[in-house]
This record gives structure tokens, sequence and C-alpha cells, in this order.
């Protein structure tokens, strides 16, 4: 069974992030990146699979320059290789113009028997771009996966809601999206390090995909970032010493700010 | 003030948590009308209304194969009305 695995190059939440002040968009060249959290279970459950059995893992990224560290720590879990969209024009692009290109891009390596994805990004947590890819290439998507099965043919995953858990089944080809609760990705060992750096990435510009400039990019974006603002620093909590009114004094905390 | 659509969220009218959140927001924003699509309406509808819908528009249509595009569709068509849509007072 052969696997795409999409990731996403993000800002290291644990480090200082910020917006570029000419247009808004999140700055992804001079903060520390890393491969988003939530797409190490993505490219977790595609090893397992293909361990379990045969075939090969691709793992697919859109971004800049930077974004080739996200494809290396995912061929250092031991994807087989790599293929990295890269061009100027696609700065800025939303939600539609990704699952365009990322449709494109896959149709490009062929359509692979499943194509995994986290749940969402950890940086735009939007969490469309899996159905709107799915969509685009015609595929089951079965999103949300904290469990999943592939028989011959068919893929079956578990969906846990507030509510309700759901089992769904879908035929192969398809597209299915983890969450946090799969599995527990794998750290790299060293001999995946050492492995990755004879693994091949390619990349692809817009031209190669067929893709035009004015499909992609901040000016054909369905929504603009207007404005931004550091989130202001937490304040300092409010201890409460019980000398008897203890009750009466929390009640009070939380009827000013209108809990009760 | 503006009418602002939020799709239920559901299981056979067991309301998910996301569904009460929107209709928050929506309040916040406008007049909320919940767009209910299949069935379990009955034991939706009281929550609906407590979280605030003034009006439910209902679907009927069987989408509980289904996880997102067709529900998106149906609920794009009813924005337009190219779908019979059936107008509840909520309670």
């Amino acid at each position: 069974m052969n696997i795409v695995v999409c990731v996403k190059y993000v800002p290291d939440a644990q480090a200082e992030r910020t917006f570029n002040a000419s247009d808004s968009t999140t700055d992804r060249v001079n903060v520390d990146g890393l491969l988003s959290e939530l797409d190490e279970y993505a490219v977790e459950e595609a090893l397992k699979i293909v361990e379990a059995g045969e075939g090969e893992v691709t793992v697919l990224t859109i971004g800049p320059d930077e974004a080739s560290d996200a494809i290396k720590k995912a061929l250092q879990m031991g994807a087989d290789k790599g293929v990295h969209v890269i061009d100027d024009a696609i700065h800025g692009s939303d939600a539609l113009a990704t699952s365009l290109l990322l449709a494109k891009a896959i149709e490009k390596i062929g359509v692979p028997d499943l194509i995994v994805t986290g749940m969402s990004s950890t940086d735009g947590i939007m969490g469309v771009v899996p159905t709107m890819l799915a969509e685009r290439l015609g595929l089951p998507a079965v999103t949300f996966a904290s469990e999943l099965t592939v028989g011959s043919g068919t893929v079956s995953a578990r969906r846990d809601g507030d509510v309700a858990s759901q089992t769904i089944e879908a035929a192969l080809p398809a597209l299915v999206s983890v969450t946090d609760q799969i599995n527990e990705p794998r750290y790299p060992s060293f001999k995946g390090i050492m492995a990755a750096k004879k693994k091949a990435v390619e990349t692809w510009t817009l031209a190669d995909l067929g893709v035009s400039a004015d499909e992609v990019g901040l000016d054909a974006a369905w929504t603009k970032v207007t404005s931004f603002e550091a989130r202001p620093p937490r304040a300092k909590g409010t201890i409460v010493k019980d000398e008897g009114d203890g009750g009466a004094k929390l009640a009070g905390f939380l009827a000013e700010r209108k809990f009760i | 003030m503006a009418e602002v659509l939020v799709l239920v969220d559901h299981v056979d009218g067991a309301l998910r948590k996301t569904t009460t959140e929107l209709l928050t927001i929506a309040r916040r924003l406008g007049e909320p009308s919940a767009v209910f699509i299949g069935s379990g309406f009955d034991a939706a509808k009281e929550g609906l209304a407590a979280y605030g819908a003034e009006k439910v528009y209902r679907i009927d249509a069987d989408l509980s194969g289904f996880l997102v595009v067709p529900q998106a569709e149906a609920l794009e068509q009813g924005r337009r009305g190219e779908r019979g849509r059936r107008h509840v007072q909520a309670q």
C-alpha cells in the first residue's frame, strides 16, 4: 500500500512567534519552525500501516525553503521519500489554494491508496484542508480518526465526539485525517537520522504542477488578516487565603467575572 | 440584525457541543437560525431554543452516511432557497 502524508512546517509554539508587518501573514522564515506536532501522528500512522504490510510512504509539504525541515523530520522517522512544493507566489495562500496545490501535487505523484493528514495544523488550526483535498481528488474523506484499520480495499476509522463515537468505513483510495489520540509518534533513531540523508526529496514549482500564480497566494485568498496584536501577558493570579470567609471570597470572585 | 445560519451537528438529535457554542457566537453576531438536517429533530428542538436559535430550518434529507460535503451542499442550497425548507418556530 502506498501512502502520501501531507505535512506542514509551522512556527514552534514554544518559541517566539510573529506575523509579517507588511502583509499580516505568519512569519515562517525568521522564526524557529518544525514539523507540525499534529502531523507527527499522521506520519506515525502511515509508517505503522506500511510496516505491517508493504509499500512506500511519501511525505508532501508546501512552504518556503525552511519547510524542508518538516520533510527531513518525517524521513528521519522512516518515510521513504519527500516532495516539497516551493514557489514565492504561494506565499499567503489560504486553505482553498493549499488544497488545490496539494491535489495537483498528489496527482503528479500518482494518487496513492491512502492519503493521511493531521487533524489540523498547529498554526492555522482550521482543520478544513483534508476535506477540501479529498473533495478535489474525488476521494472519500474520513476525518478526525482516533483509530484506524486498513482492510483489503477498505479503511475503517473511529471518530470520537462528545455525544457519540462513530465507526465509519470507506473504500480505498481514501483520505484520512487523524487526531492526537491515534498513536504515540516515534522519535527518529540514530539509524533513521543517518538513513534520511540518502532519501530523495523532489522540489516542484507552480509550473511543475500546472497551477498559475493568480490561483494561489495572498491575492487569491478569500479571507484577509486585517490586523493583529500580541496577546497581552497573562495576569498574575489572585490567592485567596481562607480565614473563615474563603467561600464567600471565591463566590465574590466568580460573581465579579459573571461566572455565577 | 443579520441572520446567522448555524448548521446543527448532532447524532439523532443529540446536539454536539460545537453546535451550542456556535449558537452562542451567532447570538453575539445577530439573529441565530439553526439549520437541522436529518432525523431526531424532536430531541434537538428544546436545546436549540435554549441556546438562542430564533428560527430553525429543517432540511429533510438523510445524509447520516456522509460526514461533510453533502451537508455543506444542502446548507448552500437551503440558503439559496433551492431546496424546500420548512420553517419551524423554535419554542
